[in-house]
């Protein structure tokens, strides 16, 4: 019960603060409050591969330095598809292999190509920030008018075997598919 | 809804038929379109709600990413539906975060807040759908919509259903136009068939049985009642005729009058006695030909039975050309089925003959139709009331009697048409004789009387016999024969000689009498003396009857009859003696005649007859009763007539057991001339019994030659006032020669009675007169005598002669 009221609270600050547009608001929720809250609910909206589902957690992952200021790691103790959220800051690609979820905070730092091949490999959604992300991450968080907005690259999810829900690709402000 | 019933039976049914059909489709329609709606609703509100779950599923992005561009593209999604007029999507804390309206007009804000799930149906359609995701509520979507749609549809049912309405209005009225024809036509037949009924008249139309429904069963009984009012109508046809045919053949007037007093029935018989012809006559018209004497009565009459219903009966008369046609009005009140009076019902009937009869027999009754003038009864009445009149007046009344002298002897020669012209010459003389104020009357055959009233003296009444003696003595002529008719007169005063009416009219009887005495065609004043001869008439009828009574003071006596040329003795004559008790011996001329009068005749007559007989059976037992000899016994009138004389005869025959040829029996001419066809009957009779008749006192009578020749008789008497005269009176020794030829030439023997000198014998013989009796042969004798008479040597005294 306790934990669904924090849910509640949580929907509740950001739609409210959604809502109202304020700049006040704004100031009272940082980016990475609001893209770290984002990026459980968009768990929600992504389907992975069976095989993702048959494991324990949810493995919630960061790759780069902690830019989110420890939200991340607030997190954990939630659940996506009942499946408890567990952390974990990876090193290198390999290491976030069992990843559900995972974050690039440094993604100028990973050749595409690379990544590219690792995700043919391995169904993990990856996420970034800043439009130039598009190629490296699968969803991307963008600043636009004063609000986060998502950029969704489809090809890549479909390259890892993922693919999102139409909800979640309706609020996308820009999707790239198809090489576009 | 007074009009209802008067509509047509059409109307109506085609009314139920199409009012019914309609009302059914009308509620039926309405029952559909209501569940029409609510399916439609719900329907609607189902569809929307799935609607608005897509939505809320798909607004969930845009809510949890605060995208409300997105949200509201995601609710244009529902303008899909064009009856959604604006949906909303709040978040989770209630706030409006993305709204839509999809009409221009009348846009209203998002409610404030929402509801959770929950469905709301008013004017409009409300859904709030929650968003969730993940499990977790993220939001609520609301959206209105319009109902106008509805209505819209409404409408349009509403057409078609009027179009249903006509529709079925229009196959309804045929359907009932059918109906109607299938229903209407049958009971239309029977109301024709009524209707021509009613029209002709005529009962023997039956109507069509063309469906065997309820109509059917109609018809039937319809037709069975016209059977019945055919069968009726016939049976009250055939009892009017009945009635009209009796009214017709009825010698009673009939008539009937209604409450308005008009006369609504008549028969013929009624227009014939009344002379009313004219057809609508009234009551009043009628009663004012009433004769006026009657008719004041009458009025009373018929107001009673106006008024108390009271039956009546009166005699009425009509005056008609100064005859009155007499009437019996009857009538009575005509009850009608109900018992109210309706009119007046009766009868008159014609009873003038009846009333003339009446009036006839009045007349009779109190006149003699012969004469004219008043009769017995009346003159009774007449008398006792100058009777009356003179002692309430202190005058004197007479009275007259009258007796023809001749009436017998002219009625008997010239017949009794003669007879009555005689007494009405007589009547109309006598009437001539007297004053207007007198009545003449005739009271009996030839018996008439006269009534003068308010007499002062016996000087006038003198005077009034005087000239009626003088006007009825003039000669008369009867079937061409001139005749003399005299009249004997007594007379009587009042209150003189006695003043009542029975005593007067002895009176005068007696008077009468003695005139007759005194040798007719004269008057006799009554007198003292006649009262007492009465009296000694009463007295010698009181004795007889005593005598009859013990039989011991009546003697018979016996007188011989010889032959008048042998002078043998050839029989007797009965004759009786009577000594009543204590009192001389009375001579039969002056009992004979009041036993006769007063019938105590037959038992004498008897009483002789039977000892006579025992007197022969006596001496014909004693051996002297010579043979031939006849005992003659004389027969009175009174006895002649007695219908037990044949049986008397026999009995005493009989009882004596004397021969009957020995007996003979003397009946007076006059006796057997006063009814001449009966006395032959009677003589027959008793000649046949073997008796001998003679004819006593002949010549006083007036036999006619031919019934003299039709009697029966053996003998005939000559009178002795004829043998009284020989020789001194040469008609009457005509008259005896006359007589003994003519009984001669019928073959009778002669016996002359009275004989009393030689001379008359000598006559006799030399006119062969058998036989003789007088006391110059022999007086009459006791029975004891007659036995030595008999025996005597015969007729020595007159031999000696």
């Amino acid at each position: 019960m306790a934990k669904g009221w924090r849910h509640i609270w949580l929907v509740f600050v950001v739609t409210g603060w959604l809502a109202g547009g304020s700049s006040s608001a704004f100031s009272e929720l940082n980016t990475n409050q609001i893209k770290s809250a984002y990026l459980f609910q968009i768990s929600k909206f992504v389907f992975w591969p069976e095989e993702r589902k048959q494991f324990d957690h949810f493995n919630l992952c960061l790759l780069g330095p902690d830019t989110y200021q420890g939200n991340l790691q607030k997190m954990v103790g939630r659940t996506v598809f009942n499946k408890p959220v567990k952390f974990r800051a990876v090193n290198s690609l390999d290491d976030a292999q069992q990843c559900h979820l995972l974050v690039l905070s440094s993604a100028q730092r990973i050749k595409t190509s690379e990544l590219t091949a690792w995700l043919k490999q391995h169904p993990v959604l990856t996420v970034a920030d800043g439009a130039q992300s598009i190629d490296k991450a699968m969803v991307v968080f963008v600043l636009e008018e004063q609000r986060v907005r998502l950029h969704i690259n489809i090809d890549l999810a479909r390259l890892a075997g993922l693919s999102f829900a139409a909800n979640l690709l309706e609020v996308a402000s820009k999707i790239k598919k198809g090489g576009q | 809804m007074s009009w209802l019933p008067r509509l047509h039976l059409r109307t109506k049914l085609i009314a139920s038929i199409v009012i019914t059909s309609v009302l059914a489709v009308m509620v039926s329609s309405v029952a559909l379109v209501r569940y029409d709606r609510v399916q439609e609703v719900a329907s609607v509100s189902e569809d929307m709600k799935i609607l608005a779950g897509i939505v809320a599923n798909r607004s969930t992005a845009a809510l949890i990413f605060a995208d409300a561009r997105q949200a509201e593209a995601n609710l244009k999604a529902l303008g899909e539906n064009p009856n959604v007029l604006m949906a909303c999507i709040y978040d989770s804390g209630q706030q409006v975060f993305a709204l839509h309206h999809f009409t221009h007009l009348d846009q209203k804000p998002c409610p404030e807040n929402p509801k959770e799930s929950d469905l709301s149906i008013d004017s409009t359609i409300e859904i709030y759908e929650p968003i969730e995701l993940d499990g977790l509520p993220v939001g609520t979507l609301y959206m209105s919509l319009s109902l106008d749609w509805l209505n819209e549809r409404w409408q349009q049912q509403l057409l078609f259903i009027v179009l249903v309405i006509f529709a079925v209005l229009m196959l309804s009225m045929v359907l009932a136009k059918y109906l109607q024809l299938l229903l209407l036509k049958p009971i239309q037949k029977i109301t024709t068939t009524a209707r021509e009924i009613t029209e002709q008249q005529d009962y023997s139309l039956r109507a069509e049985k063309e469906v065997k429904d309820e109509i059917g069963d109609m018809a039937d009984v319809f037709n069975g009642m016209l059977s019945k009012i055919e069968d009726e109508t016939a049976r009250l046809y055939a009892s009017e005729e009945k009635f009209r045919q009796l009214a017709t053949l009825s010698p009673v007037g009939i008539f009937q009058i209604n409450l308005q007093h008009q006369i609504t029935y008549v028969n013929s018989r009624w227009s014939e006695i009344t002379g009313i012809h004219q057809p609508l006559a009234n009551l009043e018209h009628w009663l004012g030909r009433i004769r006026s004497e009657d008719r004041r009565r009458t009025l009373k009459a018929w107001s009673a039975l106006i008024q108390n219903h009271q039956e009546f009966v009166v005699e009425v008369g009509f005056e008609k050309h100064d005859e009155i046609t007499w009437t019996i009005i009857e009538a009575s009140v005509l009850h009608d089925g109900k018992g109210e009076v309706y009119g007046y019902m009766g009868a008159i009937s014609d009873i003038t003959d009846l009333k003339n009869a009446q009036l006839q027999m009045e007349n009779l009754a109190f006149y003699d139709p012969l004469t004219g003038l008043s009769n017995r009864r009346l003159f009774q009445d007449r008398l006792n009331k100058a009777v009356a009149e003179s002692k309430r007046r202190g005058t004197f009344v007479a009275l007259l009697f009258l007796d023809l002298d001749q009436f017998k002897r002219i009625n008997d020669s010239l017949g009794h048409d003669a007879g009555d012209q005689l007494l009405v010459e007589t009547a109309q003389r006598l009437r001539d004789s007297v004053r207007e104020t007198d009545t003449v009357s005739r009271i009996g055959g030839d018996e008439f009387t006269v009534l003068l009233s308010d007499v002062d003296s016996t000087h006038g009444v003198r005077h009034i016999a005087d000239k009626i003696l003088k006007n009825l003595c003039k000669p008369i002529t009867l079937k061409k024969q001139t005749v003399i008719n005299t009249v004997s007169i007594g007379i009587t005063m009042s209150p003189t000689d006695a003043n009542d009416a029975n005593k007067l009219m002895r009176n005068a009887d007696m008077a009468m009498y003695r005139a007759k005495a005194m040798g007719r065609n004269n008057f006799q004043f009554f007198s003292e003396d006649m009262n007492k001869e009465m009296m000694g008439y009463l007295e010698i009828e009181k004795d007889l009857r005593h005598s009859i009574e013990h039989n011991d003071e009546f003697i018979i006596y016996f007188q011989p009859k010889i032959d008048l040329l042998s002078y043998r003795f050839i029989g007797v004559e009965a004759l009786i003696r009577w000594k009543p008790k204590g009192k001389d011996m009375i001579p039969p001329d002056r009992f004979i005649p009041i036993a006769e009068e007063s019938g105590l005749i037959i038992p004498i007559g008897k009483f002789v007859f039977r000892q006579s007989l025992l007197q022969v059976r006596r001496l014909m037992d004693l051996g002297i009763w010579p043979e031939h000899a006849k005992m003659a016994v004389n027969l009175s009138a009174r006895q002649f007539s007695d219908p037990n004389l044949i049986h008397d005869l026999n009995e005493s025959i009989e009882m004596t057991g004397c021969p009957v040829e020995v007996i003979e029996l003397e009946i007076t001419e006059s006796t057997l001339m006063d009814h001449v066809e009966s006395a032959i009957f009677t003589m027959r009779k008793i000649k046949q019994m073997g008796i001998t008749i003679a004819i006593d006192d002949f010549g006083t009578g007036y036999s006619s030659l031919s019934y003299l020749k039709r009697f029966p008789i053996d003998v005939l008497k000559v009178d002795r006032s004829f043998v009284m005269d020989i020789p001194n009176d040469v008609s009457d020794m005509e008259i005896t020669a006359a007589v003994i030829a003519m009984a001669h030439k019928l073959n009778l023997r002669v016996v002359a009675e009275g004989i009393e000198t030689k001379e008359q014998i000598d006559f006799l013989r030399s006119n062969r007169c058998e036989y003789g009796q007088g006391y110059l042969i022999a007086r009459p004798m006791p029975a004891d005598e007659l036995e030595d008479y008999i025996q005597r040597p015969i007729q020595v005294g007159l031999l000696s002669l």
